[in-house]
């Protein structure tokens, strides 16, 4: 809950302050964060060799979890293109009977 | 170049992490401190969007139906990661929606599904999920990078956009360009600007389940 209103108010903040140059840099500064904190993920992983141990065996869980999500959104995408997006997104290649 | 940055990253401290340990050094309580970390980086991400160049301007070429696109991606993915949650007994439904829907946001899904979980399963457990969801979403990413040609052959202009799921906006944006024409760039952005929304959304929905 904390993170959703965090994000809100930032989007706010971002918005209002849309017109100061020096704060475009926040994408440097989010890098910065991002790389700490899985810097940090990474000492708890190595730091745990129980952990460590089974790697390969999440490894496939999240080839599993992955390609699920990866067939799901495509297919659902089909749908809604052959539903709603005929004409201007699908193929065009058919049509060269020229 | 960038795309190496992270999975480096979480190499070199799974490197660091190894060496602490044939130390013997116990690691202090990182929750705490991550924590609030966690909370800046949800600020700055917000002030990003919030102060984005391409947001009002692509918002304004985009129709309604539009929506539909990001709705499929997020769709689709759920109902899949959950139907993967009922073959995997190790990890709840609602685990594997966390997982799943990072839809190729790596850092930040690894990241707070380690922070939101860690008071209900545990540090250990909760650190486990985290590196299920680092390695499927960097999968998703890579997939998506390299798969696009292949999405767009088979499964028309809008697959490899959808296949992209958040890196629709950035990573996989040139790629994206490429295989599917540049006229799908502003719903490729719009797409990836929307799901980049709902990502934080909907992981602290499903760890909270």
């Amino acid at each position: 809950m904390i993170i959703l209103v965090l994000i809100l108010i930032g989007i706010a903040a971002g918005y209002a302050l849309r017109r100061v140059k020096a704060l475009k840099n926040v994408n440097r500064t989010i890098t910065v964060t991002i790389c700490f904190m899985v810097f940090m993920l990474g000492l708890t992983v190595g730091n745990n060799s129980e952990l460590l141990g089974n790697i390969g065996n999440y490894g496939w869980q999240a080839l599993l979890i992955c390609c699920a999500g990866l067939a799901g959104s495509i297919l659902f995408t089909i749908t809604v293109n052959a539903m709603f997006f005929k004409g201007n997104n699908t193929e065009k290649e058919g049509g060269g009977n020229e | 170049m960038s795309n190496l940055l992270i999975p480096g990253i979480f190499a070199a401290g799974c490197i660091a992490g190894i060496l602490l340990c044939g130390l013997d050094f116990t690691l202090p309580d990182m929750h705490g401190i991550s924590l609030y970390v966690l909370y800046a980086l949800m600020l700055q991400v917000g002030f990003s969007i919030g102060c984005g160049d391409d947001c009002s301007r692509i918002l304004r070429t985009m129709r309604p139906k539009h929506l539909l696109i990001p709705a499929a991606t997020i769709a689709g993915t759920l109902s899949f990661s959950a139907a993967v949650g009922l073959l995997l007994s190790q990890w709840s439904v609602a685990d594997c929606l966390a997982v799943g829907c990072g839809m190729g946001y790596y850092s930040l899904a690894s990241i707070l599904i380690v922070q939101l979980k860690t008071p209900s399963i545990g540090l250990q457990l909760a650190t486990e999920l985290g590196t299920i969801a680092l390695l499927a979403n960097i999968f998703r990413e890579l997939f998506a990078l390299m798969g696009a040609p292949l999405f767009r052959r088979y499964f028309g202009k809008l697959a490899p956009i959808s296949a992209a799921g958040v890196t629709s906006v950035d990573v996989a944006l040139p790629t994206i360009m490429r295989t599917s024409g540049s006229e799908m760039v502003p719903i490729a952005i719009f797409h990836g600007l929307l799901i980049d929304i709902s990502v934080p959304f909907f992981i602290s929905l499903f760890c909270n389940l």
